[in-house]
């Protein structure tokens, strides 16, 4: 069994965790659950009351949280927009997160939102403007963010580097940590023809702060595959080999099982997370 | 070179067509076309926007049928993408877009998504008015709890017949129906009652800031029966709280 709840534990732990989704808050509320610590997606709860965010208060009073955002837009042109950062500033400092996280994207310009992770080219116009934003960031919300590498569909003529040199240059510049997101990186690698296990290898270790786990889908394009990362199914086979591949080469760090559309009852989330613990376990502490 | 990308893959995912040509001219040959792989991020923000708003509107949704709802919500995303990345907050035109019949369920979806999403603030109660002195109630700054909509000429029931999610609150003084009462109680829940002309009065001049008794004046007016009953309705289903006690 989990132990007894203790009084808003900060650290997220060096365990699996799982994404906190409405489906599953009232069994939150009426019971203990056995999964070490939760994330949650930030925008979710940028409201002004109401009963999201009284239960979020109540179980975060018994779970170390982590808020993942979507929409920090890192990779905009024009900058990330102060107001967001505000809202999530306030957001922050009220359920006090052990971890925060976004994504190496953008997903607006000039106030036009698309509710999407949008990809921008992998160079070195890009980097400048993620690495200017991250440092707005980091001072604007006042901790680290870890940034999360996203699924691509896409490749850019522009292009001059992949996702772990972008990425390894941007923790380098800004201090910023990575969200290592395993299945993004199979379903990026497999879409843009590229080996994971050797992408995998370049990402540096010591920025990496965080594990993501999910399940995508397969579709057929005309003749050819694309995976589209769904987080609608159990994690694929190969994605698990691919987080037991980071485990041994980075180390063990706190791995979020999410699952987003199709969520399937508590206990199979927590099956999921409890494979991921599994794993953790094998290879221990850092 | 950035900004100008995005620009046109904005434009691209919400359906401008030159936009998408300017994106597909700088995307490198790959497995999978790239129209279609650019087309993916299309129907993502198409498909994320039409559950947006079919969460905040689901009696129109149920309405409509699932379509019908898709093809608007889709024209509606066309033409007023989100400002904010907060999607809690989207949406609010969409009620003048559906179909004349719907559009009374759509003013009262949108109420009571509002209500939801709404600021918390102290509840003043009927306790509480009893330890009023008896010379300050007459100038009683009472409002309406920041969840509150009062939405006139519409009755709420055949809407509320769609809506098991809410709270139905019987108010003892709803006959004969002017309008439709919208607001969060204390338990959190989303509720709605009709409403008569003389609470609506009561309401609306609270809410205006005239203090108890000159709201009262009006709502007496208006035809309202039992002031101090009608009072203890307000006060019992969370309905009012001090100017000073309501979030900014």
């Amino acid at each position: 069994m989990r132990p007894a709840p203790s009084h808003r534990p900060d650290a997220v732990p060096l365990a699996a965790g799982i994404g906190l989704r409405h489906a599953h808050v009232l069994d939150f509320l009426t019971a203990p659950q056995e999964v070490s610590w939760l994330e949650v997606h930030s925008e979710n709860y940028l409201c002004a009351g109401g009963p999201r965010l009284a239960q979020l208060e109540r179980i975060r009073a018994d779970y170390p949280l982590s808020c993942h955002s979507v929409a920090l837009s890192l990779g905009a042109a024009e900058g990330v927009s102060p107001d967001h950062l505000a809202r999530l500033r306030a957001l922050y400092d009220r359920f006090q997160p052990g971890l925060i996280s976004d994504h190496l994207a953008w997903c607006g310009v000039a106030g036009m939102h698309a509710p999407d992770l949008l990809p921008l080219p992998l160079n070195g116009e890009s980097l400048d403007v993620v690495a200017r934003n991250v440092e707005r960031v980091q001072e604007g919300l006042g901790r680290r963010l870890l940034v999360e590498n996203p699924s691509l569909y896409l490749r850019f003529q522009a292009d001059e580097m992949d996702e772990a040199d972008f990425l390894a240059a941007l923790a380098a510049r800004t201090g910023c940590g990575l969200l290592l997101d395993i299945n993004n990186l199979y379903v990026s690698c497999q879409n843009r023809a590229r080996d994971a296990a050797s992408l995998l290898a370049r990402f540096p270790a010591a920025a990496v702060g965080q594990y993501h786990l999910a399940g995508h889908t397969r579709l057929m394009v005309d003749d050819a595959v694309l995976l589209v990362d769904d987080h609608g199914s159990p994690v694929s086979d190969p994605v698990w080999a691919l987080y037991g591949q980071a485990l041994r080469l980075i180390g063990p760090r706190p791995t979020l099982v999410e699952w987003d559309t199709e969520v399937p009852p508590l206990p199979v989330l927590l099956g999921e997370a409890a494979q991921a613990q599994a794993l953790l376990g094998e290879v221990g502490p850092c | 070179m950035l900004k100008q990308l995005q620009q046109a893959m904005l434009g691209a995912v919400y359906g401008d067509a030159a936009g998408f040509a300017r994106v597909v001219d700088g995307l490198a040959p790959a497995a999978v076309d790239p129209v279609r792989a650019l087309y993916l991020h299309t129907a993502t923000v198409t498909a994320a926007l039409t559950g947006v708003l079919a969460q905040a509107y689901p009696a129109v949704h149920a309405g409509m049928g699932e379509e019908a709802f898709s093809a608007l919500a889709t024209r509606f995303a066309r033409q007023q993408p989100p400002a904010l990345p907060v999607l809690s907050a989207y949406g609010a035109g969409f009620a003048e877009l559906v179909p004349p019949a719907l559009q009374g369920m759509a003013r009262l979806d949108w109420a009571a998504h509002l209500a939801y999403f709404a600021a918390d603030c102290q509840i003043f109660s009927l306790e509480a008015l009893a330890l009023i002195p008896p010379d300050r109630l007459g100038g009683l700054d009472l409002r309406p709890v920041p969840s509150t909509s009062l939405l006139p000429a519409l009755d709420p029931a055949p809407w509320l017949s769609q809506r098991p999610d809410l709270a139905v609150v019987i108010n003892p003084f709803e006959s004969p129906p002017a309008g439709a009462l919208v607001w969060r109680r204390p338990d959190l829940r989303v509720a709605a009652c009709p409403l008569t002309d003389g609470m609506l009065a009561l309401l609306n001049g609270l809410a205006a800031g005239l203090g108890l008794f000159a709201a009262a004046e009006s709502a007496l007016v208006a035809g309202l029966p039992d002031l101090p009953a009608s009072l203890a309705f307000l006060l019992n289903q969370g309905l009012l709280t001090r100017h000073e006690d309501a979030a900014p």
